[in-house]
């Protein structure tokens, strides 16, 4: 209906006799660093290295091997990361939860680059399966809700929810299942009259813990179907997001709920970077899984 | 400081005591319709004294006795002389008739109105419907809110939009009212014309700077447009073609001497050739626009101290489409918004010194989408609804005291509702709203007094404004000092000051740089409070014969808990969400100096400004906190405005004007770096992922691009043919950005590459005016 009436719109415009022609828009950026690093007590620290360019640059990105990654654990060294090729760098050791780090990064003529974090919890969470009919297309397959508990602890936690699925030996990850609660984050909310329950939550599910800090946050998650041979779903991810990777998640999802919307007029949206004289993100975060 | 001009304030009148004279109060007319003159100027040769007629033609003259040598002046209209023997206070009814005295036909101009003579020139510009109506225009439609976007200081959002800002603020920040009712959506055509039909306006007061208490509610501006009142002695009509729309006003008396009607009436005409098109073409349904505007006003004088109005204003938009497929399925789809403004008004005159005016009055500003699709087994409707109420009382006292004082002093009380974008979903099996705890209800209550000056070479008004707002679960309670002083320093020489704060208790989402029906207006609540804003400006003027003015003022402004959206929250974006939390509260500030130089009479009569200004907004959570420039930051500004009369005969007048403006270009977020990025949490789990989803395209700042410099050149060209004493004609002749200028009116991006649009090439016009 709304494509619609801004056709009509423009067409009022087109009888104004508009005009319409390429421009160039005469930007001057020089390449600045880019990092992109996210702590994760689960796993080795890793990082990437590279370059930015110019919007009317197409190619792909410059990835940097010479740089000299440096990481601090409060004011002690924790590591200096191992160059692996094509921009990555690795410290092969694990970092822990509560605990802030600080990494600073030089290459060649480029401004050094710093960035800080503080490792959040895990997150705490119980559940169980509450079996509630069966798949309208197969009467022998159960269909199941996931009764969750969340529990919070006490100051803010930034969750984010996500499960990877296998179909026919293919693997597919990330969020966006269908979840009703109050602590639903609905900054990627659409209205969506079709689904269960009247909207979507675009490219990923945000979990707020404003005004329920330090409590049970109980919800559900509904409609999973008994695992077959050939569809799956693997396990349901809880990530508790530092503040930078969370605001970091967020301003990706707006970007590109912008870049495909069809409204003429959308705010345009500034990416989130917490990295000193240059892009990226430098964030940490925890992981809890729940496997189905 | 605040308090001490509080205090000065409040007490000043307790120190003043009038003389014990007689008083000469009335009010001066227009002897061919006996409508209201603002403005006028009633002078006593013998004292030496004087006064102007107030918003509603009223003055008062004190302090006088024995014999009295009145002066009464309107432009455009033969002076009046009249010797009075005072032996008591007297109430006169002065008309004047129209004409020109012998010593003015050098001197036709657009006189100015000084119904604040405190205020310098440039923080209250001299605008008359003369000039609005000579101003070269765009497919003949004369628009009050396009012509002031000449004057310095001010400047529109989007090119050809009536949309306009002041000194650094936002357009919600302009308190718009039309007789004295706040209209709270001015626009026509997403902001390319404004609802103000000007065939329907007697009179249009702009200030933006030094704002006296009597008005509040926004941070920037007051533009207040009064409507004709209607002829008390004799019917008379115009009627108005333009290439879109026509235009009809009729007025006359209800019983003569004793009440006035006026009725005045606009249409677009777009809808009529797409009606014919699409017959033409065979199509299916019918879709088309047309807005429409209606303004009626009547009054009833009961006695000479005592008058009943009640106006009444309505206009709508309308898109409309309705699709049928067969005979099963059918659609309709309809766009609207519109005002409607209405206004009880009783002025009372309760002695010769104590003039009042008591409203009452409603405002309402509702937009609707509807969308519904049937077939033969089910239906389905999409609505959306954004409404704003204000219904209020108010009251307005002037007390002239003495020829040197005038205090002034009223209350408000408002109660206003406000259900924004309010959606519901319906079909065969469900029906579903979405916003219902965007609902929101408030009360206002305002009072203020001003104390207004005339000490010969020293103007001043200070006063203050009291107001409390009442909202779900929170109260604010705001006072807001005035003060504005003019001193002549040196013959014809005269410098000028102000400091005002202001409170606005509403604000506008929108992100578009025009007037988009889907701007929302919102009350504060508890999250978001008041906007707040500081001003103080200071002036220098020059005169030479009462001719030619030179001006230079300067200002600065800060803005406190100014409101914009999120990033990335689109206006049209039908979330479920309360709107408080899709914002950023910050800090605005502005500064800058405007300099006009204007020629007032003569043949060739305009003016020349020039503008260095800056505007710059800051927020949490944006920029990291950083100042960054506001959209509407244009560093430089000239515009031009000027007309010039032909000799003229009884039989014909002609003139030609021409206006120009140049301008920084405006502001706009544009990404111009690219960077990689990371996959959003679990893409990482999945076999594949798209290029896009490694790929972040942003900018450093926000507002980072400014469009190119922007200017247009417009002419105009007018014949007035009067056909008898109450008949004439009337053609214009326009022709607008006369070298075709295209300037960008929006960019977009499009497989890589970045378009600009442009939308008013040059434009030629004629417009058609019949007077009877």
């Amino acid at each position: 209906m709304k494509k619609k009436s801004f056709l009509i719109i423009l067409g009022f415009w087109i009888l104004f006799s508009s005009c319409e022609e390429e421009v160039t828009l005469d930007f001057d950026n020089e390449p600045k660093l880019c990092l992109n690093c996210i702590l994760n007590p689960d796993s080795v620290v890793s990082a990437k290295l590279t370059l930015s360019h110019r919007l009317d640059n197409s190619g792909k990105f410059e990835t940097v091997d010479n740089g000299n990654l440096t990481l601090y654990e409060g004011n002690e060294l924790f590591g200096i990361f191992e160059p692996q090729g094509n921009g990555r760098y690795l410290i092969n050791k694990r970092p822990v939860e509560g605990k802030t780090y600080k990494i600073i990064a030089e290459a060649g003529s480029y401004n050094t680059i710093s960035a800080t974090t503080i490792l959040p919890d895990f997150p705490v969470v119980e559940y169980s399966k509450e079996i509630i009919g069966h798949a309208s297309y197969d009467s022998t397959l159960d269909v199941y809700n996931l009764n969750v508990q969340l529990k919070d602890k006490p100051g803010k936690d930034n969750y984010w929810i996500y499960e990877n699925n296998v179909v026919s030996g293919v693997k597919y990850g990330g969020g966006g299942r269908e979840i009703n609660t109050l602590f639903i984050d609905d900054f990627n909310k659409e209205i969506d009259t079709e689904v269960k329950y009247g909207f979507t939550l675009f490219l990923g599910v945000r979990l707020s813990d404003e005004g329920y800090d330090g409590q049970s946050m109980d919800f559900v998650i509904s409609d999973f179907i008994e695992a077959t041979e050939y569809r799956y779903t693997e396990a349901v991810h809880f990530l508790n997001a530092d503040e930078h990777y969370d605001k970091y998640i967020k301003t990706s999802i707006l970007n590109r709920i912008k870049e495909t919307s069809d409204l003429p007029f959308f705010e345009p949206v500034q990416m989130y970077s917490n990295i000193q004289n240059g892009y990226g993100i430098f964030g940490s975060c925890a992981i809890t899984s729940v496997k189905l | 400081m605040k308090n001490f001009i509080l205090i000065l304030a409040f007490f000043t009148p307790l120190f003043i005591n009038a003389q014990n004279k007689h008083t000469i109060s009335g009010y001066v007319t227009d002897g061919s319709s006996d409508e209201r003159l603002t403005g006028a100027t009633i002078f006593n040769k013998t004292t030496g004294k004087g006064t102007v007629s107030n918003n509603y033609g009223f003055f008062s003259l004190t302090d006088m006795e024995g014999n009295c040598q009145l002066e009464i002046r309107f432009v455009g209209f033969k002076k009046k002389a009249l010797v009075l023997y005072l032996e008591k206070d007297t109430f006169l009814n002065v008309s004047l008739q129209r004409g020109i005295e012998i010593e003015e036909i050098k001197v036709r101009g657009h006189e100015i109105k000084r119904s604040n003579p405190e205020l310098s020139i440039l923080s209250q510009p001299g605008i008359t419907m003369q000039m609005i109506e000579s101003a070269p225009v765009i497919l003949g439609e004369h628009d009050i809110l396009k012509t002031l976007q000449f004057m310095p200081g001010i400047k529109q959002g989007a090119e050809n939009t009536a949309s306009f800002n002041v000194r650094g603020g936002s357009a919600d920040q302009n308190l718009i009212l039309l007789d004295g009712v706040p209209v709270y959506n001015v626009n026509h055509l997403m902001g390319f014309f404004s609802v103000f039909n000007t065939d329907a306006v007697k009179d249009v007061v702009l200030i933006k700077g030094g704002i006296p208490a009597r008005y509040g509610g926004r941070l920037s501006s007051v533009l207040d447009i009064s409507m004709k009142e209607g002829n008390l002695n004799k019917n008379s009509g115009v009627f108005s073609i333009s290439p879109v729309s026509g235009r009809f006003t009729y007025e006359g008396p209800i019983k003569q001497d004793k009440g006035a009607f006026i009725v005045s009436a606009r249409r677009t005409f777009f809808d009529i050739p797409m009606a014919a098109i699409q017959k033409l073409n065979g199509e299916g349904g019918v879709y088309g626009y047309y807005f429409y505007d209606l303004n009626t006003k009547a009054n009833w004088i009961f006695n000479p101290g005592s008058r009943l109005y009640l106006s009444l204003y309505t206009g709508k938009d309308n898109l409309f489409s309705n699709t049928r497929v067969g005979n099963d399925w059918k659609s309709r789809y309809r766009y609207n918004w519109g005002n409607i403004t209405t206004v009880l008004r009783w002025n009372k005159v309760f002695s010769s010194k104590l003039f009042s005016n008591f409203s009452l009055y409603y405002s309402r500003f509702r937009h609707n989408e509807l969308g519904k699709a049937k077939d033969k087994n089910t239906q389905t409707l999409f609505k959306t609804t954004s409404e704003l109420q204000d219904i209020s009382f108010k009251s307005d006292f002037d007390f002239y005291v003495s020829p040197q004082y005038t205090f002034r002093f009223g209350s408000k009380l408002s109660h206003l509702v406000f259900n924004p974008n309010i959606i519901q979903v319906k079909s065969t099996e469900s029906d579903i709203s979405f916003n219902n705890q965007n609902r929101t209800q408030a009360a206002r209550a305002d009072v203020y007094f001003e104390n207004a000056f005339d000490l010969g070479k020293l103007k001043l008004n200070a006063g203050g404004r009291l107001s409390g707002y009442f909202t779900e679960g929170k109260n604010y309670f705001h006072i807001q000092p005035r003060f504005s002083a003019g001193f002549e320093l040196f013959p014809h020489i005269n410098i000028s000051t102000s400091y005002t704060q202001m409170v606005q208790n509403i604000h506008l989402l929108t992100n578009s740089s025009f007037g988009m029906p889907t701007d929302l207006w919102v009350a504060s609540t508890d999250k978001v409070g008041p906007q707040l804003a500081q001003q103080f400006t200071m002036g220098l003027s020059k005169q030479i014969r009462n001719e030619i003015s030179f001006n230079i003022e300067g200002y600065y402004k800060r803005m406190h808990d100014v409101v914009r959206f999120d990033e990335g929250v689109a206006f049209l974006n039908p979330k479920e969400s309360a709107w408080d939390r899709n914002v950023l509260v910050g800090e605005g500030r502005a500064y800058g100096m405007e300099f006009m130089t204007q020629k007032n009479s003569g043949r060739l009569t305009g003016m020349l400004s020039y503008t260095l200004s800056w505007s710059e907004r800051k927020y949490v959570g944006l920029n990291n906190g950083n100042w960054f420039p506001f959209k509407y930051d244009r560093r430089h500004d000239v515009s031009f405005l000027a007309e010039y009369r032909f000799k003229e005969s009884w039989k014909t007048t002609r003139s030609f004007s021409i206006g120009f403006t140049l301008q920084s270009g405006n502001n706009l977020s544009v990404a111009d770096v690219e960077y990689e990025g990371l996959l959003t949490p679990g893409r990482e789990l999945a076999d594949y992922h798209y290029d896009w989803e490694v790929i972040r395209q942003t900018y450093d700042n926000p507002n980072n691009f400014k469009m190119p410099t922007f200017h247009h050149l417009d002419i105009g060209y007018s014949i007035v043919k009067q056909k008898t004493d109450s008949k004439s004609v009337t053609w214009s002749f326009s022709v607008y950005n006369v070298y075709n200028r295209m300037n960008p009116w929006y960019y977009y991006k499009s497989e890589g590459k970045v378009k600009q649009v442009s939308l008013f090439p040059i434009i030629p016009s004629v417009g058609f005016k019949y007077e009877f």
